[in-house]
Order: structure tokens, then C-alpha cells, then sequence
């Protein structure tokens, strides 16, 4: 799944430590997740929607 | 970063790895010293199990603690690794054992299989995914 979690984060100016203490993971979930390496839990991809204030969508995107 | 669920986790493990490390002194030299036969033997041979069946434990409570999904899933690779390692090393000797192997393994070699395994993979995970600097 692709996402643009890092564009996102670094339009907000923060550093992968500042989104995974906003989001309450760690800095390891947040890199695995801006490279592609792991998909989040529904839970946690409504977590990223509501703190960027958009859709689940607009910030992930199915590949096929 | 540790969660608070790992940081739980992590120092109840380490109480319950010492009170293995004790009671494991303690029946060995029991039974070492006073050669206890039948249910007494066995009793002291169970009673080292009693910390590592409270490690799962706790780390079942941690998994569902755990509110990083990521981590959890972690852990449940390096588990699986830990599992399999095991289970490969009680396979490999018992097949030996079928065709009258008389040859000794060292004691709880399954148990440092396993935790050999599981540190192995996250060692493995963390040296192939490092941390990008910020």
C-alpha cells in the first residue's frame, strides 16, 4: 500500500520522533510504515486520518 | 522509544527470569544434595517451569497491551522465530533418538534454541531496517 505519510509529516515540519509521539507508537512503526514495509491497524490508520485532519484515503492508497 | 506496555513488560520479565535463575539453583541443589525419587523428583523438576510458564503469561498480557501494532508484530516474528528454532532442535534429536542415537544434547538446549532464535531476529530486523538519522 502506498501512503504519503511523509510528505504529510514533513509539510507539518516534523520529524519522524514528533509524529510517533503524536501518534503514541513508536519511531520504528512510523518509519516502517513511511517505507512501505508495513501496512497500520484500521485503529491506528483513523489515528493518522483524524491527526492530519483528512480522510483515510487521501493518505493511503491501494496499489493494485 | 518503549511503550508503557513494553517497559511493564520488560521488568516483570526480568523478575520472572530471576526467580527462574533461583528456583533452577535452588531444585538443582536439592536435588543434587538429597536425591529425591518418584513425585518428589518430579515436583522439583517442575518447579523451574513455573517462572517460564509466568513469562508467556506475561507476554500474552503484553500483546494485548500493546497498543503499537507494529511492535506487537514484532514480537510475534521474533516469537515465531523462537518457536521454530525449538521445535527444530526437539525434531532434529528426537529423529536421532528413533534410530538409537545414545548421544547427549546439553540440558534445555530447546529453551536456548528458542531464546536464542527470537533475540537473533530482532537483532536481524534492527541491523536490516536501521533508523534513518533526523
Amino acid at each position: 500500500m502506498k501512503n504519503r505519510l511523509r510528505v504529510l509529516r514533513a509539510e507539518r515540519n516534523w520529524s519522524q520522533a514528533d509524529l510517533a509521539d503524536r501518534l503514541e507508537v513508536s519511531r520504528q512503526s512510523v518509519n516502517a510504515i513511511e517505507t512501505g514495509k508495513y501496512d497500520p491497524s484500521l485503529p491506528l490508520a483513523f489515528r493518522i486520518a483524524r491527526l492530519f485532519s483528512t480522510s483515510i484515503e487521501a493518505i493511503f492508497s491501494d496499489e493494485a | 522509544m518503549k511503550s508503557p506496555a513494553s517497559r511493564a513488560y520488560m521488568k516483570r520479565s526480568y523478575s520472572a527470569l530471576a526467580c527462574y535463575f533461583v528456583i533452577l539453583f535452588a531444585t538443582y541443589t536439592i536435588v543434587d544434595r538429597m536425591h529425591p525419587v518418584g513425585w518428589k523428583l518430579y515436583a522439583c523438576a517442575a518447579l523451574p517451569f513455573l517462572p517460564l510458564l509466568t513469562t508467556f503469561l506475561l507476554t500474552a498480557a503484553y500483546l494485548k497491551a500493546e497498543r503499537d501494532d507494529f511492535k506487537r508484530e514484532l514480537v510475534m516474528r521474533c516469537l515465531l522465530w523462537g518457536a521454530g528454532a525449538s521445535l527444530s532442535v526437539s525434531q532434529f534429536t528426537g529423529f536421532l533418538r528413533i534410530f538409537g542415537w545414545q548421544g547427549r544434547t546439553p540440558p534445555f538446549m530447546e529453551l536456548f534454541a528458542f531464546c536464542g532464535a527470537a533475540v537473533a531476529a530482532k537483532i536481524t530486523y534492527r541491523i536490516a531496517n536501521p533508523l534513518p538519522a533526523e
